[in-house]
């Protein structure tokens, strides 16, 4: 701690600090940029390994039938059940085939009031479908669940989940003879895939939701441990897609995505992150430093960063680690010409990952719970990307600091003190200083001359004339510190509230506003981009307020360097619960905010002010819905198709919000985009 | 044009309390642990009404720690027009922003006093660290303005904690001591140490004043002569009898001594390891059993064992030395809050002439922002989502403790520096006419 009582120190450092400190923030953020797109590279992450021991991966024999016949069978009879009407979920059939098997089997209603009466009917109920697998060995206080959502045929949008169905069947079937089960094992079939999942979490723990109302549970288990959730169609497979991220960025423990991607190996399925196929030498670490891997592995992490960094959950999963139930998706894609994995292979893996987690002897703890993955196999820890983010956060913060050093100096200094300033800790720079004083003393006369004069000028000012002062550049518009502190504080409580305008105002618009006959979508949209528009002449009409001047009155320094602060304060809060979401707004925000500062040059304030607009949460979001559609014939299609998407997204994360407590929309609207507004406001600012 | 912005800031901050009442914001803060303690929390409270009304005594159990008084005096919380309890706490608040403000104003007065008593022995090139007349007519805004845009006051009168309740005590203990009123400040000295017990070691600082203002003149003052002993006595023995009234009274109320396990006990042995912001929790459940006694005796002593080389040296500041003390309480007690800190930050700028001298301020305001924000968050990762453990919440209420023991070391630095200014004139030169630095060993 001897930088903060040692003067001498705290000046070696602060001069450090002070004459670097351009060259410093942009080191920091290229390295940490540069750091964190290299983890993907082959030799600086780790292979992946099991630190659970009792998971015993793969140690079991099988005890399944080398041809699962009942499978097919179930599937048969699915197909012909759920073709009778294309629209409709099997509930009934499900329901009493698990009747017929013996098991306690259940349904569970439950509504969704839909927010923003969005949908016609407004309320839309459900039904969930589950059945309990009593273990023999114990008394029912511990569960795993397998849940498959339901999806009628006639929903093309998203793949059929009746192979999952049939295999659930079929497995109950197999699972109920087996003896060895210290688990009860839940089969769950949700309807409305997310919503169903909610329902009946929020049924089985009996908690509360605003708008999914759901039903008490009538049967129940003990804690859950583990959920698997199925996805997978009624034709045979190609390969495995792992999906695991969840609500808010939360991900499962790295053990169990180990424990799915291993037993797929083992049956020699083939197991792929997002879709991204990876070469063998990638994992197995002989030869997967070449730059081809490179690449791979790197889109394969930009992309699980892309889903993660939503806060929306990509499955069922999702929700389940909400409630501290570590759980993956595991989808089945249908893609011609690549080898085959039947429903019995299928089988075995999901045989095979449930009795592994039978053997666990306590929860997941082991293992890492905040990752990335580059590759099935591989992995890169909180511990070896946290340093990287954290030096790209850094190179705001330096330039706060150094701001704060700034405007808080030069009053010091006018007393006389040896505070923070450093320069009269050696005598050489003493001297230089004191030639250096002598050069400026007449302009600084003048200064103190104009200040006089103007209306305002206080007792402070006054004390400025005895004082000596060093650093002169900025010194007319820098008065005394609190009252800076002041002026800058109508700045930070407006843009405080437009956040909560912007956060709010969706739903109030809509609860005051008269039913036009627009959708919901766009009402929403539109809203958020009045708010964001009357946000943006912010600056523009405090301008006014201040009745003489025609500028914006304040202190610049002091309000980027407590801009500045705040958001290094949100990015990095922001980074313990969702790396990715963090990351991608440090890497954008952090270049532009750090830059921006108030110039005569007319050019230059518009191109700042261009910069600004293209990093604020509003276009953030257009360009994440413009990427998200890239595959366009032409660049007309990519805009209309790009605005539509992001429309979708700023609904599904408004609802999200409301629905399951998703966070990213509160993040952005109440905490970015406030942030955001304070750096605003700083191109406004006279420079004089 | 100072009155009146303390009136218009005061209402804004009454407005803004009542406006986020209305939300629900208050029922989330009632769940953090930052905020709410076993000793501080209106839900146990409450338990205790509905405990007594089934003529249950509310100590048998470990849910009520309140004083027997207090149980029967915040009954009133409930005959408050408009939501009754909400209501009693935004009166408290405004209860305490006026007495913040007479804090203030008196708070100058003294100061001035002291300074025109003491100004022959300054050093004649230290006019520019005197305060002034105008200087100090800002000072009651200053605290309001403080007060109403304190997160930490805000939270604890939103989140309806009972510490709002003893802060006020505090404050009126501190006022009256300024105000030299022997009689009400030992009262609510023992008001305020009935409530809480840590307030007990505030005795030392208010024995202090009232013998440094008992005596005329300011340079033939002794500290430990006969006379000195024989006030600290009489100062001590008021306080005494009137706590020693305030016990029999309970006793008489309850009719039986388990009260005092319930509410000193249970401060003193700590047996409540809920996670809060303070250093104990993480420590005692790590800690064998057989250590226990031992490590408790130790962890208590840091709040109690300060007050002595802390008086030596400020023997002829009680004030200041009253809220030191204050300030290390809030590090060191058992069950910290927020509550404790927003009773020392909204008192802060009363030693705003030493400012100049403040040396981390970036630093402290930072961390504190950071606990701030971190905490729920990493409470929710370690309790809620699972992914984190108990060691990234922990980090944070260190991080917290750091922060507090930042600022008041820094503070005791600036207040020294600056009666070493007072003292030696406040542009100190070297021989060849640069300036000394001045380095605190």
């Amino acid at each position: 701690m001897g930088f903060l009582t040692d003067e001498k120190q705290r000046g070696r450092l602060i001069t450090l600090l002070e004459r670097h400190h351009h060259k410093l923030s942009l080191l920091s953020y290229i390295i940490g940029l540069g750091g964190f797109l290299a983890l993907a590279y082959q030799p600086l992450n780790a292979s992946t390994y099991f630190s659970e021991n009792a998971l015993l991966p793969g140690l079991v024999e099988t005890e399944l039938p080398r041809t699962l016949d009942s499978a097919t069978v179930y599937r048969k009879e699915l197909e012909e059940e759920m073709k009778t009407d294309t629209k409709l979920s099997p509930h009934k059939w499900i329901y009493s085939k698990f009747r017929e098997l013996g098991l306690e089997t259940f349904t569970q209603n439950f509504s969704v009031v839909y927010p923003f009466k969005s949908v016609s009917a407004r309320v839309v109920a459900g039904e969930n479908v589950y059945s309990i697998l009593r273990a023999r060995r114990t008394a029912s206080t511990e569960a795993l669940v397998l849940s498959v959502p339901l999806r009628p045929l006639a929903n093309k949008a998203k793949t059929g989940t009746g192979g999952g169905i049939a295999l659930a069947l079929a497995l109950a079937k197999e699972f109920k003879q087996k003896p060895y089960w210290s688990k009860d094992i839940i089969f769950l079939f949700t309807d409305f895939d997310e919503i169903g999942a909610m329902a009946w979490l929020d049924g089985y723990h009996q908690t509360d939701s605003q708008y999914i109302i759901a039903n008490d549970l009538e049967g129940r288990s003990g804690a859950i441990i583990a959920a698997i959730n199925l996805e997978l169609p009624l034709e045979n497979v190609n390969y495995f897609n792992v999906k695991l991220e969840g609500l808010n960025g939360q991900l499962p423990n790295l053990d169990l995505v180990n424990l799915v991607v291993k037993l797929c190996r083992r049956e020699r399925a083939q197991v792929m992150l997002h879709h991204m196929s990876e070469d063998r030498g990638y994992i197995h670490s002989e030869h997967g430093d070449t730059f081809k891997d490179y690449k791979q592995a790197l889109s394969t992490m930009l992309k699980m960063m892309w889903y993660q960094a939503s806060g929306a959950p990509s499955g069922n999963h999702g929700l389940f680690q909400k409630f501290h139930i570590e759980s993956v998706s595991l989808e089945g894609v249908v893609k011609k010409g690549q080898r085959q994995s039947d429903i019995h292979a299928t089988a075995k893996i999901i045989e095979g990952i449930f009795r592994s987690l039978n053997n666990l002897l306590e929860r997941f703890h082991q293992s890492f719970f905040f990752y990335l993955l580059p590759s099935t196999s591989r992995y890169v820890s909180i511990g070896m990307y946290m340093p990287w983010f954290g030096l790209m956060a850094l190179a705001g913060l330096i330039q706060g600091i150094v701001l704060w050093l700034a405007t808080s100096e030069d009053p010091n200094k006018q007393e006389g003190e040896p505070l923070a300033s450093s320069k009269e800790t050696s005598d050489a720079t003493m001297e230089n200083k004191d030639k250096l004083d002598e050069s400026i003393s007449e302009r600084e006369k003048d200064n103190n001359a104009i200040t006089r004069e103007s209306p305002g000028a206080s007792e402070d000012d006054k004390v400025q004339d005895s004082g000596d002062i060093k650093d002169i550049p900025e010194d007319q518009e820098e008065k005394n510190g609190k009252k800076d502190l002041v002026s800058i504080v109508p700045v930070i409580l407006v843009a405080m509230l437009l956040g909560w305008m912007a956060h709010q105002g969706p739903e109030l618009l809509t609860r005051i506003m008269p039913r036009f006959r627009i959708q919901t979508e766009d009402m929403i949209l539109y809203s958020m981009l009045a708010i964001f528009t009357a946000a943006l002449v912010y600056p523009k009409l405090m301008k006014k307020k201040a009745s003489e001047s025609n500028i914006l009155n304040l202190n610049w320094k002091l309000l980027k360097s407590v801009a500045l602060v705040l958001q290094t304060l949100a990015l990095t809060s922001l980074s313990l619960m969702n790396i990715s979401l963090a990351f991608f707004l440090t890497a954008l925000m952090v270049p532009v905010t750090t830059l921006v500062r108030p110039c005569n040059n007319r050019f230059l304030r518009l191109l700042q002010m261009a910069a600004l607009v293209l990093v604020s949460p509003m276009s953030l979001m257009l360009m994440v819905g413009i990427i998200s559609s890239v595959p366009q014939d032409s660049p007309l299609e990519l805009i209309t198709q790009g605005f539509a998407n992001s429309k979708e997204l700023i609904f599904l994360g408004v609802m999200d919000a409301h629905l399951f407590n998703a966070w990213t929309e509160t993040v952005i609207t109440a905490v970015v985009f406030p942030v955001w507004l304070m750096f605003w406001a700083i191109p406004w600012i006279d420079s004089n | 044009m100072a009155v009146l912005g303390a009136y218009f800031l005061g209402t804004f901050g009454i407005f803004l309390r009542i406006v986020l009442m209305k939300t629900n914001f208050p029922k989330w803060l009632q769940s953090r642990n930052e905020v709410v303690t076993p000793v501080t929390s209106w839900e146990r409270v409450e338990e205790g009404f509905s405990l007594q009304k089934q003529f249950i005594s509310p100590y048998s159990g470990d849910m009520f720690h309140e004083t027997p008084l207090a149980l029967r005096c915040l009954k009133l919380a409930y005959y408050f027009p408009f939501d009754g309890v909400k209501t009693f706490f935004i009166v408290i608040d405004i209860l305490t922003m006026i007495f913040l403000y007479r804090i203030a104003s008196a708070f100058g007065d003294q100061m001035l006093k002291e300074q025109a008593a003491e100004k022959s022995e300054y050093s004649p090139k230290a006019e520019s660290l005197l305060v002034t007349a105008k200087q100090l007519s800002m000072l009651p805004s200053t605290l309001i303005a403080v007060h109403v845009f304190n997160p930490f006051s805000i939270m604890t009168t939103l989140a309806m904690t009972t510490s709002s309740v003893s802060n006020l005590m505090t404050l009126l203990t501190f006022y009256y001591l300024i105000k030299g009123n022997k009689l009400m400040c030992t009262l609510f000295l023992a008001l305020s140490t009935y409530q809480t017990l840590y307030p007990l070691v505030l005795i030392v600082p208010v024995a202090l004043h009232f013998y440094r203002n008992s005596i005329s003149s300011t340079s033939a003052q002794s500290f430990v002569s006969g006379e000195a002993v024989s006030s600290y006595i009489i100062t001590s023995s008021m306080f005494l009898i009137l706590f020693g009234f305030l016990i029999g009274v309970s006793y008489v109320l309850e009719g039986s001594w388990d009260f005092l396990f319930s509410t000193y006990g249970f401060i003193l042995t700590v047996p409540d390891l809920t996670p809060n912001t303070g250093i104990f929790w993480y420590f005692f459940t790590e800690m064998f059993d057989h250590f226990r006694t031992f490590f408790v005796c130790v962890f208590q002593m840091n709040a109690f064992i300060y007050t002595i080389p802390l008086a030596v040296k400020f023997t002829k500041r009680p004030l200041f030395l009253m809220y030191v003390l204050m300030f290390l309480t809030s590090i060191f007690k058992s069950y910290p809050s927020y509550g404790d800190a927003a009773l020392y930050i909204s008192l802060l700028p009363l030693w705003k002439h030493t400012f100049c001298y403040l040396r981390n301020t970036l630093m402290i305001v930072g961390m504190f922002m950071c606990c701030i924000v971190l905490s729920p968050i990493l409470y929710h990762l370690w309790i809620f989502a699972g992914s984190a453990n108990a060691n990234f919440y922990f980090a944070i209420t260190l991080t917290y403790s750091t922060a507090q023991i930042l600022l008041f070391t820094d503070l005791l630095f600036a207040y020294i520096r600056w009666e070493y200014g007072l003292y030696n004139g406040k542009d100190i030169r070297n021989p060849d006419g640069s300036k000394t630095l001045i380095i605190l060993e």
